[in-house]
């Protein structure tokens, strides 16, 4: 089986090839076109990952905190996120692929306390799943695992020199500053080792992309937070994806407008398929070891998702393309204060507590469920803050342990028992409750 | 729509169609793509459990199994009975909630592919057990989406298969109301299986995994 003319590696095939498959099946639905839009134009970005690496064009690999507008900007460049095949393999390819990255990683010395989402990366390097570098960037966002990530990207094959970008642990001017003179100072290093030159207004055309983007992007948050909310919750993550892997591209401006476009039709059709009775804010690392169990949630138990941490886009994403300053200003502000979980994974508690609150309050939500990936250390540390919080505000918290890449810390009839339990035992009664009153 | 009214009934229609499915062993597998997986049926009202195990040959389907399977479809009798008939895409009951699937997706989608083709067997099956009441009159949507056929070859064969089919059609409406196409696509399978060199799955074994 070859993909685009030539033989793969086994993994990208099987993406490749399930990613079709689904496209295939999934546009026989006339009415779920935000889903089929998000297959075909990561299809779309696959195409153009493979034909560029065929015609060996010069590849970066970046960690999860970067958003790649400026390799865009590079022209001829092959950007690839190093956790993108893992991600793929979870929700559009063969989720045990995901987990043999996984035991690679660990088998070859990296720590079992890594996020998956980085030791799945890392297994995928060692695999040789993206070709050759010509040089790294490394990012010390969206929590502490990059560092071992950065660091593995760096002990790869042919030892590509790698430019590292620091955030600081505070959110405030100073900070975005710093990180857009690292910014400035990344474009001759890029430009050095992949002998492309980064032209400013291709680079103020792919930060126009952005922001059209960031518009469908907020209209979509809109559309999702109404009662009932209509569309799958399994869509709610997507924003995650779409800032890490198609930032400032054709294909993640179409896939926000189709998503939103989605939503609203949704809205406006008020059609529904099952009865919403939860609605949640679900505070983590989404399921993607099995993305389907949404359904399950939302048709066994009435349990809807309009937003999770990895779909909240914040006001922050707005980059101001006037001049170079303020478009290297407005890319650091997005990716450190707008990036799902870099925003609120950094320093303090404030912004993961305070965020909470306010997606509580707009979406309308009864309840929250904090699905507690392993790895995220940060949120773990905080936990006791949080619970006080939500205790304070009257809000019914769920909270467990699980792994969104690997089924085997908290199984699916674990977590379906949690949820289950959760929300027939509390959160149900508890509406019942308040309806009485 | 129809609806099932007992556990005998959804057994007798459903399951006996399933347990039809190992006469078309070689077949199932070049569009299961020869993935050597156990698929799990959960259905409700009324209840009725089955296994499509592709790990063996030839396949087996178990209706007793509590096995979980690699990949599962859930899913209400009548819905089931309407993805059969190609009445509902697969797509269409995933996203409005009545179809529930679980697993690899890319496991899955090598199973769905076989709903795409089940529409055309269904039918058949359903008078050849007496039971031509369970078919819905209607249109029927779409099942997939565009499959531009890649090369000539295929091309060539998909046209050529299309006017055997076409020719089953006539012979059926017009001299053989009773012509039973499970066989003719059983017999297909064999010189399929002949051809590729593996063995013929005897007639005795397939009954032998009619397991119920």
């Amino acid at each position: 089986m070859t993909v685009l003319g030539r033989s793969r590696p086994r993994e990208w095939e099987t993406i490749w090839n399930t990613l079709t498959e689904m496209e295939c099946l999934f546009s026989a639905d006339p009415e779920g076109t935000g889903l089929s839009s998000a297959l075909s134009n990561a299809l779309h970005l696959l195409r153009a990952q493979f034909t560029r690496a065929d015609a060996g064009q010069p590849a970066v690999w970046y960690n999860l905190g970067f958003n790649p507008e400026l390799l865009w900007a590079l022209g001829g460049v092959n950007p690839f996120c190093v956790s993108e095949a893992a991600a793929l393999s979870s929700i559009g390819g063969d989720q045990a692929d995901t987990e043999a990255f996984i035991d690679l990683a660990e088998a070859h010395g990296y720590s079992s306390d890594c996020c998956s989402a980085d030791k799945a990366g890392i297994g995928a390097l060692l695999k040789g799943l993206y070709p050759d570098p010509a040089c790294l960037v490394g990012i010390s966002t969206p929590c502490d695992s990059q560092v071992a990530v950065v660091q593995a990207m760096a002990e790869q094959r042919n030892r590509a020199p790698l430019f590292v970008i620091d955030v600081p642990p505070y959110d405030d001017e100073r900070t975005f500053r710093h990180v857009a003179a690292q910014l400035r100072q990344l474009i001759p290093f890029l430009e050095q080792h992949t002998g492309c030159k980064m032209e400013w207004d291709k680079l103020r055309q792919v930060c126009e992309t952005t922001n059209r983007t960031s518009e469908y992007l907020w209209q979509w948050m809109e559309w999702r937070s109404a009662v009932p909310t209509m569309q799958p919750s399994k869509l709610a993550a997507f924003t995650m994806v779409l800032m890490i892997t198609f930032s400032g591209s054709s294909w993640g401006m179409e896939m926000a407008r189709a998503l939103a476009e989605d939503a609203r039709r949704k809205v406006e059709s008020g059609v529904r398929y099952f009865e919403e009775k939860v609605r949640a804010i679900w505070y983590q690392d989404p399921v993607w070891w099995d993305i389907q169990i949404y359904d399950w949630m939302e048709g066994e138990l009435g349990l809807v998702v309009p937003i999770d941490i990895f779909g909240y886009y914040a006001s922050e994403g707005w980059i101001d393309t006037s001049d170079e300053e303020s478009l290297l200003y407005g890319l650091a502000r997005r990716m450190v204060n707008c990036h799902p979980m870099s925003r609120q994974f950094r320093g303090t508690m404030k912004h993961y507590i305070e965020d909470f609150l306010v997606l509580h309050r707009q979406f309308h939500a009864d309840c929250g469920i904090m699905a507690g990936h392993i790895a995220c250390k940060h949120s773990w540390g905080g936990i006791g803050l949080f619970k006080e919080a939500c205790k304070k505000a009257d809000i019914p918290l769920l909270v467990f342990e699980f792994d969104m890449f690997d089924p085997r810390i908290l199984t699916p009839k674990e977590l379906q028992f949690e949820l289950k339990r959760f929300v027939q035992d509390i959160v149900l009664p508890r509406k019942e409750r308040a309806a009485r009153r | 729509m129809t609806r099932f009214n007992s556990v005998a009934e959804a057994d007798q229609v459903i399951g006996g169609f399933l347990r039809e499915l190992p006469r078309l062993d070689p077949l199932i597998r070049e569009i299961v793509q020869h993935n050597p997986l156990v698929m799990k049926l959960e259905l409700s009202d009324p209840p009725l459990d089955a296994e499509l195990d592709l790990t063996c040959t030839p396949l087996a389907v178990r209706m007793d199994s509590s096995a979980s399977g690699a990949v599962g479809l859930a899913g209400s009798c009548s819905d089931f009975h309407r993805v059969l008939l190609g009445q509902l895409p697969v797509a269409v009951g995933i996203n409005r909630k009545k179809l529930l699937v679980r697993g690899s997706t890319a496991k899955m989608m090598k199973v769905v592919s076989l709903f795409y083709v089940v529409p055309y067997i269904y039918p058949s099956y359903l008078e050849s057990i007496g039971r031509a009441d369970l078919l819905e009159p209607g249109e029927r949507p779409p099942l997939h989406g565009e499959r531009p056929l890649e090369g000539t070859m295929n091309k060539i064969i998909s046209a050529l298969a299309y006017l055997a089919g076409y020719g089953l059609g006539l012979l059926k409406r017009n001299l053989t109301p009773r012509l039973d196409i499970l066989a003719a696509l059983e017999a297909m399978g064999q010189g399929l299986s002949r051809a590729a060199g593996q063995p013929k799955s005897e007639p005795a074994a397939a009954s032998g995994a009619e397991i119920k």
